[in-house]
């Protein structure tokens, strides 16, 4: 067996040298023909050659003709803190507010103009809204959320929804908000398909369609296929209930919205009794439509309710604590003078809790907990802030009081209250005294600006009018 | 949220009562539950969470008071609930008796003689 040489080795080594490189070069060249690579490097090339360059003395050029432009300091450093400044300033987008179709739209407009960062930005929150709306699609078949499916297949609709602003953008066409309304259409579809139609409906018709052959599974699909177009036609109704919520949300028409809601709650009425849907299972679709289209037209009213309403609540608890504390001092002051008529106008009930700190801190803390529970919603919904209700006690200045006073005395000082009341208050009070003390404090609620001088006159009214003064007291 | 209005009279009972009365009637209930609510919450508190909440009072400060409350008494809007459907409870055996003693709508002067 012959030896090789020092020179054999040598000139093996340079030849598998060669071959390597040879190797390389063709994967290079493989790779720069492979129609995907050749995109990406496409894309590279036009967005480093769209991007302004900077030359050795820091000077920025633009692209197009080479010129200088000016800018303050450097140019780079400028637009990286007009990208911070938008995504982190005071004046920073609030994308997480947007609706879907906007995001997707934004998102559009960074894509088509190069701007990568942003454009990441809005995909993350665009896939961190489908997913969160996923998992809020809680129905007791499916109490996860959408399957992992049905989360793609939205994932690549909101592509798609992209994909078409981009190619509005770049064909220059005028933006017309209606051209997405297909790709809508088709979310709002995909979404209330998979609100409406079971899991196992679904299964069964995909089973039977897999197994054609196969007697139980062709039985299945049958039976899935029935209970499938019966929700799908349920789909159909929900869906355009859903379109005219949204349409009128987005014109403004409050009286278009009542109707558009009304009629969505009697589909989902109909849909929920074809369907057998319970009570909770109905509450869970009724709350993922909901947030759908929450998703397609910003907060809904309650919600903005809620998010505008710490201020209401904390207003609200501001003057209901001003009024507790006006009736403490007033019935303090009273105490201090010995004034019957002032004492009377301050007692109501639980006299002796309010005598300790624990009693008087908890009006103000029951004052607060209605307030956060929404009490203020009195006013909203029709009737008068009971603590800004001004009554009917119209009595001074008018020329008739006496047929008034008397008409609130007889009428049982008024009843209501003290029909609830009784045996809860001052025990050894009269009948028509207690009436008195009821009549007298609502007389004082209602007009908080009567004056001594006043009071003097109702009482002295009062006692001509057949009312019994409280002497118990 | 819990709504006092119409319909909660209604189911009360007391939807025949005049319009005046209801608003009466609603603002008495709002106020014995704002009572009670507020001495069962405060029978819970120890001194310090006393203190604490005043101090957020007495800084005007009614929105940290809210969030103090919502913070320390998670609960708070549930002994709201409680305390309200006992109240319903009450008023409801109340009702006939309220209606009866209710005043009258007034009449048109001249009508009556």
């Amino acid at each position: 067996m012959s030896e090789i040489t020092m020179p054999a080795q040598q000139e093996i080594a340079a030849e598998m040298h060669a071959l390597a490189l040879r190797a390389q070069e063709e994967q290079r060249l493989d790779a720069a023909f492979e129609a995907g690579n050749q995109q990406s490097y496409d894309d590279w090339n036009s967005y480093l050659e769209a991007r302004p360059f900077q030359d050795n003395k820091g000077n920025v050029h633009n692209p197009g003709n080479g010129q200088f432009i000016g800018t303050n300091g450097d140019y780079f450093d400028q637009k990286r803190g007009e990208h911070y400044e938008q995504i982190l300033g005071d004046t920073k987008v609030d994308y997480e507010a947007m609706s879907m179709s906007e995001l997707a739209k934004e998102a559009a407009h960074a894509e088509v103009g190069n701007d990568q960062t942003k454009f990441a930005e809005l995909d993350g929150i665009l896939s961190a809204k489908v997913e969160g709306f996923a998992d809020g699609v809680k129905t007791s078949r499916n109490p996860n959320g959408l399957s992992d499916e049905s989360r793609e297949a939205m994932h690549v609709r909101i592509r798609k929804l992209v994909d078409k602003e981009k190619n509005k953008l770049t064909q220059d066409t005028p933006s017309d908000d209606t051209n997405n309304e297909p790709a809508q259409e088709e979310i709002r579809g995909h979404v209330l398909n998979n609100i409406t139609v079971s899991q196992e409906v679904r299964k069964a018709r995909q089973e039977g369609k897999n197994k054609p052959f196969d007697q139980d599974a062709g039985s299945q699909h049958q039976l899935g296929q029935a209970q499938f177009e019966r929700a799908v036609n349920g789909q159909q109704e929900l869906s355009q209930a859903v379109t005219q919520v949204i349409e009128a949300h987005k014109s403004g028409d409050q009286e278009a919205l009542g109707r558009a809601n009304a009629e969505l709650d009697e589909a989902f009425n109909r849909v929920s009794q074809t369907e057998n849907w319970d009570d909770k299972n109905r509450r869970a679709r009724q709350e993922a439509v909901n947030n759908y289209i929450e998703s397609e037209t910003g907060k809904t009213e309650e919600a903005e309710d809620a998010e505008t309403s710490k201020d209401k609540k904390a207003g609200f608890l501001r003057s209901r604590i001003r009024k507790i504390r006006e009736n403490l001092g007033r019935r303090n002051t009273a105490r201090k003078t010995g004034d019957v008529r002032g004492i009377v106008l301050g007692v109501k009930e639980q006299e002796t809790e309010r005598e300790t700190r624990r009693g008087r801190l908890g009006l103000i803390i029951g004052a607060a907990a209605l307030a956060g529970a929404g009490a203020y919603y009195l006013a909203k919904y029709g009737w008068d802030n009971p603590f800004d209700h001004k009554g009917t006690f119209s009595i001074f200045g008018d020329t008739d009081h006496g047929d008034k006073v008397s008409n609130i005395g007889k009428g049982s000082g008024n009843g209501l209250s003290g029909v609830l009341e009784q045996g809860e208050t001052t025990p050894n009070l009269s009948e028509k005294g207690y009436r008195y003390v009821e009549w007298a404090h609502r007389m004082q609620q209602d007009n908080p600006d009567i004056t001594q001088a006043q009071l003097d006159e109702m009482i002295s009214r009062a006692a001509q009018a057949g009312q019994e003064i409280p002497h118990t007291l | 949220m819990f709504k006092l209005d119409d319909n909660l009279l209604q189911e009360l009972g007391l939807g025949a009562l005049p319009v005046d009365e209801k608003n009466k009637m609603l603002g008495h209930i709002y106020e014995t539950l704002e009572m009670r609510v507020g001495m069962k919450l405060a029978e819970q508190m120890s001194n310090e969470q006393l203190d604490e909440f005043e101090a957020y009072i007495d800084r005007n400060d009614e929105a940290g008071a809210l969030k103090w409350l919502e913070a320390n008494f998670p609960n708070y809007k549930q002994v709201v609930a409680d305390e309200l459907e006992k109240l319903k409870i009450e008023v409801k055996q109340a009702a006939p008796q309220i209606l009866a003693t209710s005043p009258q709508p007034p009449r048109v002067q001249g009508s009556a003689q």
